[in-house]
Formats: structure tokens, sequence, C-alpha cells
């Protein structure tokens, strides 16, 4: 990979994977260090790094960046406490904040699962890449993370009813 | 594939995620029309898909961007290049080669447009005129007639206008060597009784009998006697040029015309001249040589098919 060629890839990668940062941690200051971390390793392995493998290279590491901040500042949530946070919030008046909030529920692997799949597009291989899964572990986890998405949507419905 | 209660949300997922062939899609998608609870499932199934904010962007983008460094292309001169700079080095060593002071094309005209009119001899008249009112340069008088109008004429004229004498056999392009004579107090005698051309056509007559035709590295002591024997009908005696003879008898006067008619300088003047007139593509070199048991100073002289080596040795005749 060359200059030209890493500077196609921050125009055309850094805001997926600030999204997909932002979407697992919500914290948009640490999501722009972490891109800001991916792109520095990059241009360090620039001549290791093929144009072809450098989006899945790219979430690759800001996926490990970000496994490393969240287990630094213990912010990651588990499915258990999804049920008190969802039930003490009714201020949610659409569907889609519905959603972003279970998503925010969802352990780490759904969550980054489930984010990369819907927000980037990646395939269960490229998931598994990314986050060191198998493609069987990667589909196992979406489907948890839509069954909780789809249950706490379900909850939120019949409470508001 | 049938849809029930129990997997229903493997199914939906399958179908949510495209996992199913396109006849399963249809078949599935049928009886979750035709079932209320399926059709509810199914929507909150679809639900579960995120969709991007596309305006959360990350706005550090110019921070990450590197310049490129573009290079222009060079054209690949090189071959002409290098044919240039050849040239232009052979045309500096044209130019700027050192050339040899002395031009041969000027010596070759020179000589090619000589005056070859008759010598002047000096008319008796002048002669005896000269010898009455007490003449400065009277070796003229004394000298043959050629050397006398070489010595007489300043040295370019002499290079233009004097043809020496033909020597040695015709058509060969020898080397000339004038004999220079000292004159003893007879033959002044002679001369001044009989005349000056008198004595010219002694000696000329001398010279077409027997020619002399050496090469000046020829002149060795052996050569030198050869020459000194030849010249002895003519009653002339060859003198060393470092030892004039002065025989016991002669005035003070003859003793200061033998000296003066024995100049080596003039005769140097005027063999040079002749030889000058002949010269192509001159070349000098004096080699030294003080080291061996006889030192010796060799002055060697070539040109276009001459070739000349004086050896100076004033320590020979010591041992």
């Amino acid at each position: 990979m060359n200059t030209r060629e890493y500077n196609e890839c921050v125009k055309q990668y850094s805001d997926g994977i600030f999204r997909f940062i932002v979407k697992n941690m919500r914290d948009e200051f640490e999501a722009e260090n972490i891109v800001q971390n991916t792109f520095e390793k990059l241009w360090v392995r620039i001549e290791m790094v093929e144009m072809k493998t450098a989006k899945a290279y790219l979430f690759k590491i800001a996926y490990n960046n970000m496994i490393d901040v969240i287990r630094k500042n213990k912010k990651h949530t588990d499915l258990e406490s999804a049920g008190h946070v969802a039930s003490e919030n009714y201020e949610y008046d659409n569907l889609i904040e519905y959603v972003n909030k279970a998503v925010q529920e969802l352990p780490e692997k759904q969550k980054s699962a489930l984010t990369l799949r819907d927000y980037e597009g990646h395939d269960y291989r490229s998931i598994g890449e990314i986050t060191g899964m198998s493609e069987s572990q990667v589909k196992v986890n979406i489907f948890r993370a839509r069954k909780y998405i789809k249950e706490y949507i379900n909850k939120l419905e019949i409470m508001t009813l | 594939m049938k849809l029930n209660k129990d997997n229903y949300e493997l199914v939906m997922f399958d179908l949510l995620e495209g996992n199913l062939s396109e006849n399963n899609e249809l078949h599935v998608m049928k009886q979750i029309e035709e079932d209320e609870f399926f059709f509810r499932e199914w929507k909150l199934f679809k639900s579960t898909v995120l969709i991007a904010d596309k305006e959360v962007i990350f706005t550090g983008k110019g921070s990450l961007l590197k310049e490129e460094v573009t290079v222009a292309p060079v054209p690949m001169f090189g071959k002409w290049m290098a044919v240039a700079a050849s040239i232009c080095i052979l045309a500096a060593a044209i130019i700027l080669w050192p050339r040899s002071s002395i031009a041969p094309e000027v010596m070759v005209s020179d000589i090619e447009e000589h005056d070859s009119s008759p010598i002047d001899i000096v008319p008796e008249e002048v002669i005896a005129e000269k010898q009455e009112n007490g003449v400065k340069d009277e070796t003229d008088m004394f000298l043959p007639t050629e050397l006398r109008s070489i010595v007489s004429q300043p040295q370019q004229n002499l290079v233009q206008g004097y043809t020496p004498p033909v020597v040695g056999e015709e058509g060969k392009d020898n080397f000339v060597f004038i004999q220079e004579v000292a004159l003893t107090p007879e033959q002044m005698a002679q001369i001044e009784k009989n005349g000056q051309d008198e004595f010219d056509k002694q000696i000329a007559l001398s010279k077409s009998q027997k020619p002399i035709d050496l090469e000046v590295e020829m002149l060795d002591d052996k050569i030198e006697n050869k020459i000194i024997d030849e010249l002895e009908p003519v009653n002339a005696i060859v003198v060393d040029n470092t030892a004039p003879v002065t025989p016991k008898t002669l005035t003070r006067r003859e003793k200061v015309l033998a000296f003066v008619t024995n100049q080596p300088i003039r005769r140097i003047t005027a063999t040079t001249a002749v030889i000058i007139a002949k010269v192509k593509d001159p070349k000098f070199k004096v080699k030294p040589d003080f080291k061996s048991a006889r030192p010796s100073l060799n002055i060697e002289f070539e040109s276009a098919g001459y070739s000349a080596i004086a050896s100076l040795q004033p320590f020979k005749n010591k041992n």
C-alpha cells in the first residue's frame, strides 16, 4: 500500500470505523482516539498491508483497541442488566431509539458482530477475522443479538400498550 | 420449510440474513403472511436491523491524511546525454590541443616561393674599392661567392633567396653540407693576383669532381679527415672549428684575416640558413650525457626526410 491508497482508506473507512466504535461505546471522544490510533498503526505498517485487505485490517485494529479501552474503563454491560435499564427508560418514543438502547445492552461480541454486519455489511467470515471468532460463532452471536433486541422491543411495546 | 413455534426464530433469522434460497424465502414469506403471530414476530425481527446514522462522521480525517509525494517522471535521456558529452569532450580536445609554434605550412610556402634568381656577386670594382678604402668587413672578399652572398644578406633573405648547390646524386634528396676553408696567405695572395672569380672557379671545380655528400650525424673524426684529404687538390686546408690553423709565418694582419674568415658564428649562420631552407616539420632535441667516460652533448635535429646529429665532446682530445 502506498500513501495514495492509505489516504483513500482514510476517506473510505474512517467514518464507518468511527460509527462502529461510537455504536459500541457510545463515546465519541474515545471513538475518535481509537480511529486515530487505528490509522496510525496502519501508517506504520503501510508496506505490509494490501489495499484489498485494508478494510478488515482497520476494523480489526479498531475492534481490539475498543475492547482494550472498554476493559480499561469497565464500561461494558452484560445482558442481565439490560432488563432493568429497559424497564426504566420509557422516554424512548420511537423504534430506532429502542433498538439503539437494546444494542447498548448487548455483550461486546454480539454488539460488535451485529454492528459490523449491519453497518458495514461484513460477511460472517470477515467479522470472524475482525473479532477473532469463527463463522459459526459470528452467526450465533448475531442471532442472539437480534433475538435480544427483538425481545427488548417486544417488552417495551407490551409495557407501553 | 415449515414454520412452527420452535424454529420460527431461526428461520426468520436466516430469512433476514439472506441465508435462504429464493424458493425457501418465498415459501417462508407466504407462511409469515398467513399467520398473524409469525407476521408480528417477523416485524420485530426486521426492527433488529441496525441502520447506520450517516450524520455520524469522523471529523478528524484531515489529521490522518498524509501528503502524497508526487515524483515527477524524469525522461530517460541517458543515451543522448552520453552522446552529447562525448561530442563536447572531443570538441574540447580538438580546440585545446597544444599546437607547434612553428607552422610547417609556412615553411613549405616560403620554400616554394623562394627567389631562385641568380646570386648577386660583388663586382670586382667594389672589392677593389673596399680594399683601397679599408672596408670594415673584409671577410666577404675572401669567402667563396656562395657563402659570401649568404653571409652578406640578412637571414630571412638567405632563406628565401639562396639556392644551395646540388651536391650528391641527382634526384636524391640529400642533406647539404657546406665545406668551408680557411685561406692561407698564399691563397690570399693568389686571390689578389688572379681575382676572386678565378679562386671561386677552383673551389667549384674541386666540389664538382668530388662532391661531399654527408649527413651531419656522420661528422666524426674519420669523416672529417676524409674531407680534408679530398680538399687537398685545391690547396685548401680544413680547419677544425675549435683550433684554427695559424702558420708561424703569418703577419698580424693575415692572422686577423684568418681568424675573421674562420668566424664560427657566420659559418653556423650560413649553414643553418641552408638547412632551414629545406626543412619541413623540424624537431630539435638536446641530449646531454655527462655521466659517461666521455661526456658529450648530442644535439639532434630531425625534419621530414632529414636527420642530423651534432655531438659535442669537449674533452675527447685530452685522453
